[in-house]
């Protein structure tokens, strides 16, 4: 498709600008304002990179592991209760994160629902890293959940039909023909899962805590850096190096997402 | 005969009230829009004074009833960087004098006034088994603190640094979550998420089914610390007096303040 | 190897109860858009489950409502080709055709006869979006070949092909068909088709199989007058039948032997019908009537030309080639006798 030259598409630029130049912004005021070098040698920084991606990517594969069959029956079933499933999976989406923290405390907290027998089995979730992984998987997953149920459903049917009379198992036809079909959308709800998984910050504090090097990630050490007496220029430093981190994996990941040879 | 009044055009009649509204309308938004009404005072001030201060600015305006008030309750150390972000008000109030020396030197802050004092302590539900402060170093105990900027985080480091070595080790090692402001650690004690928070003897007395625990004397109170903002526009005199007056004091009292008085 | 199936169910809205049978031969399903064409082969393909009835192919029953028996497709040794021929986008030529059956040396061997019998040589590595509609549609038939099949299951495979390259494909598939020794159900519903390639034709309509039997039966001896609509009588009547005559709007017909009494649905191909010049002075001999041209329509190698009667007889179409077109001068004269041989008066039992 050849993108038109007319002077309306004035507007779109300027929209795309929209986001491009605050970024620049903070990767300015952060060199110029900020001690970015100090935060890079900062080890509670890394601890809490190191933190983040960790369970970021503990969140993603839980999210593909779970979600994707999950997403399948979801798309292969025509029941009313699909539907209903898939709407309440959007909840989290909606809701504030806030909010998202409360309701798995409400469950899964030291007095919540699931309390006791989670104590008796000798799993304290609250305040571990765990609990990180288990709020950024209650916010987070549903990105990838809603990609890969529009992928699934969006796939002829006749191919896997073909498949099974070609003698393929239901196993090898979802590995060697409906996965490989899928997968541009598979990988953009990854990458959609795994950036919110990072960036995730009122559920992770309500429902694990802030603690360096346990429950503490990138964004709850940025907002300690704010409230601290380093205040914005503290903060900025921070965020920008996060920011750069996730700048160079969405690049990465977004070329192994996109289809490769012109099957479309 | 009667000297026919020229007709004026219905139109042009309509035109001219029309714009008369206008213009009252304007004024009318200008006067709401009231940047500097100097009846309207804007506060800033630190969280923990959330129960307590709207009852003093009440009883203020019954003496000065034009005055309206505009406040925001925040963690101190954030209430300091907003200001240095360009945030404007008339007063700000914090809960120790380390997040106003920020605003003193870069001159955005006038002379400090000491309004009242709080005290930290260990707060625990009613039924609670740790009885005091060493209680808490008991293995499997877990603790909500403040972050170390937060005010309350400065008081918790100095109370534990008045603790046995050892002790204060054993407690470190409880403390599950360091949290940006006292409100939050507060709720995770409520929901039953935590054993024992470190807060003020305040938020206990605020809060049912709450006991207090108190730590070392050695450890002293915080002082709430007022300042007019240099980008105040209303006159605050009369309100800082307020604070420090015996009226005011009763009202500290009750929630659990120590008042300071003006002689 | 032979395939019977007989079974009903739904499919939404649309009920269907199909019967066939069909031995080491070209059956073809032969029937208008939503007739049930499709879902008749995607439930002999097991990808579609009917409510009752029973499939067996190749002596081995794979479903049987009764007794619970519903093997899945992949169990069913059936080579299904679908209409929108699916070839797998991601895999090329090779690996689409041999998926599922990497590891077997026949199917390799198969490939390689396929390969130059379908013309399919040097295209092992392309992408199916860089092969022509046509080379697509012979991958798929190879891809269905090259395993062990029972039956073959073909939905209107050539349906958008130009006629030169369906010719060729028509011939393929009657040598494969004589190769392999299994029945092929060939879905269609251009009737010229069917003609051509047909051992059995099942004629088809809204859910249920109205015919079957072979090509020349069904064709020339319609069981009912909606199965000869479907296979292109354009004449037909309601007429009254006694012993070896029948009777429509006023004309009375000699038939080849004695039938049916009372009201029959009487029909007759177009091209079966006779034209002779009108001589007002002689009457029309048996099963001839005099006629009015109305309309003349030229379409290329035949005249289809249609007349109202002038007496008793009924509006009737003829089919006339371009040789006696000219020959009689149809084009200059008003008034012709149409002649419907006794022999090729189809007589069906009013339904």
């Amino acid at each position: 498709m050849r993108a038109p030259r007319n002077w309306w598409v004035a507007l779109p630029v300027l929209f795309g600008l929209f986001f491009v130049v605050p970024l620049l912004g903070l990767v300015w005021f952060a060199l110029t304002e900020g001690d970015v070098a100090s935060e890079l040698r900062s080890s509670a920084t890394w601890e809490a990179l190191r933190l983040s991606v960790l369970t970021a990517t503990l969140t993603l594969v839980l999210a593909v592991l779970l979600g994707t069959p999950l997403a399948y029956l979801l798309a292969a079933s025509e029941a009313g209760w699909a539907r209903l499933t898939a709407t309440l999976l959007d909840l989290p989406l909606v809701l504030p994160p806030v909010v998202s923290g409360i309701a798995l405390l409400t469950v899964f907290g030291r007095r919540g629902y699931l309390g006791d027998p989670l104590s008796e089995a000798g799993l304290t979730l609250s305040f571990t890293t765990a609990a990180v992984v288990l709020a950024q998987l209650f916010v987070a997953a549903p990105y990838y959940v809603r990609a890969a149920y529009a992928g699934f459903a969006a796939m002829d049917p006749r191919f896997e039909g073909v498949a099974y009379t070609l003698g393929l198992s239901r196993w090898r036809t979802f590995r060697s023909v409906t996965l490989p079909l899928v997968w541009p959308a598979l990988a953009g709800g990854a990458v959609l899962c795994w950036a919110r998984a990072l960036g995730e910050l009122g559920a992770t504090l309500l429902f694990a805590g802030s603690l360096p090097g346990r429950t503490q990630t990138m964004p709850l050490a940025i907002l300690s850096a704010f409230e601290s007496n380093a205040g914005l220029a503290g903060a900025v430093s921070i965020a920008v190096i996060l920011v750069a981190f996730a700048l160079v994996l969405m690049v990465l990941l977004h070329r192994a997402s996109t289809p490769s040879g012109a099957y479309r | 005969m009667v000297a026919e009044r020229p007709l004026v055009p219905i139109t042009r009649r309509r035109w001219r009230s029309g714009a008369a509204g206008l213009v009252l309308l304007a004024a009318v938004f200008l006067l709401l829009g009231g940047c500097g009404d100097a009846h309207t005072i804007r506060v800033l001030a630190a969280s923990s004074l959330q129960d307590v201060l709207p009852e003093i600015l009440d009883d203020y305006a019954e003496a000065h009833p034009e005055t309206t008030f505009q406040v925001q309750f925040a963690g101190s150390q954030s209430l300091a960087t907003q200001i240095e972000l360009g945030a404007k008000a008339d007063l700000f109030i914090s809960a120790n004098a380390q997040q106003f020396a920020r605003l003193e030197a870069d001159d955005l802050v006038g002379e400090r006034t000491v309004i009242a004092t709080n005290r930290l302590v260990v707060a625990v539900p009613h039924g609670s088994a740790i009885e005091r402060v060493e209680d808490l170093a008991r293995s499997g105990i877990r603790i909500a603190i403040t972050a170390p900027d937060v005010p309350a985080g400065v008081l918790t480091e100095q109370a534990l640094a008045l603790l046995d070595f050892a002790i204060a080790e054993e407690i470190r090692a409880g403390v599950v979550t360091e949290d940006p402001n006292v409100r939050i650690a507060l709720s995770r004690l409520e929901l039953g998420e935590v054993d024992a928070a470190f807060v003020y003897l305040t938020d206990v007395e605020a809060t049912a089914d709450l006991r207090s625990i108190d730590l070392p004397s050695a450890l002293g109170p915080n002082s709430y610390v007022a300042g007019v903002l240099e980008s105040a526009t209303a006159d605050v005199a009369d309100l800082l007096e307020h604070f420090t007056s015996d009226a005011a004091a009763g009202i500290w009292r009750a929630a659990g303040f120590e008042p300071v008085e003006v002689r | 190897m032979s395939l019977r199936a007989s079974f009903s169910g739904h499919a939404g809205d649309f009920a269907y109860d199909v019967s066939l049978d069909a031995d080491a031969e070209l059956l073809v399903l032969y029937g208008h858009s939503g007739a049930g064409k499709t879902i008749t082969l995607r439930t002999i393909a097991g990808l579609a489950r009917p409510e009752a009835g029973t499939i067996e192919i190749g002596g081995r029953v794979v479903f049987d409502g009764a007794s619970r028996v519903d093997e899945p497709p992949q169990a069913r040794r059936t080579g299904y080709v679908v209409q929108e021929v699916a070839l797998f986008p991601h895999l090329d030529v090779e690996r689409n055709v041999l998926i599922g059956v990497e590891g077997s040396g026949d199917a390799k061997a198969r490939w390689s006869q396929l390969r130059g019998a379908l013309h399919l040589d040097g295209l092992d590595a392309r992408r199916p979006h860089e092969l022509s509609g046509g080379q697509q549609q012979r991958v798929a038939l190879a891809r269905a070949l090259v395993r062990p099949t029972d039956v073959l299951l073909l939905d209107e495979p050539f349906s958008a092909l130009d006629d030169v390259l369906r010719a060729e494909l028509r011939a393929e598939l009657k040598r494969l068909q004589r190769d392999f020794g299994i029945p092929i159900v060939f879905v269609t519903h251009d009737l010229r088709e069917a003609h051509l390639l047909a051992d059995s034709v099942a004629v088809i309509d809204a859910g249920r199989v109205l015919q079957l039997g072979p090509r020349d039966d069904v064709f020339t001896r319609p069981s009912a007058r909606r199965v000869a609509e479907l296979t292109g009588v354009r004449n037909l009547f309601t007429a009254t039948a006694s012993g070896d005559r029948v009777e429509v709007d006023g004309l009375e017909l000699q038939l080849p032997a004695n039938g049916t009494n009372g009201p029959v649905d009487l029909g007759i191909r177009s091209e079966r019908c006779n034209l002779r010049r009108f001589d007002p002075d002689e009457p029309p001999p048996t099963n001839c009537f005099v006629g009015r041209l109305v309309e003349d329509l030229a379409f290329g190698n035949t005249h289809t030309l249609r007349f109202e009667p002038d007496g008793p007889g009924p509006r009737i179409e003829v089919e006339v080639a371009a040789r006696p077109y000219e020959v009689l001068g149809v084009a200059e004269r008003d008034r012709w006798v149409i002649e419907l041989p006794a022999e090729d008066l189809l007589v069906m039992p009013r339904g």
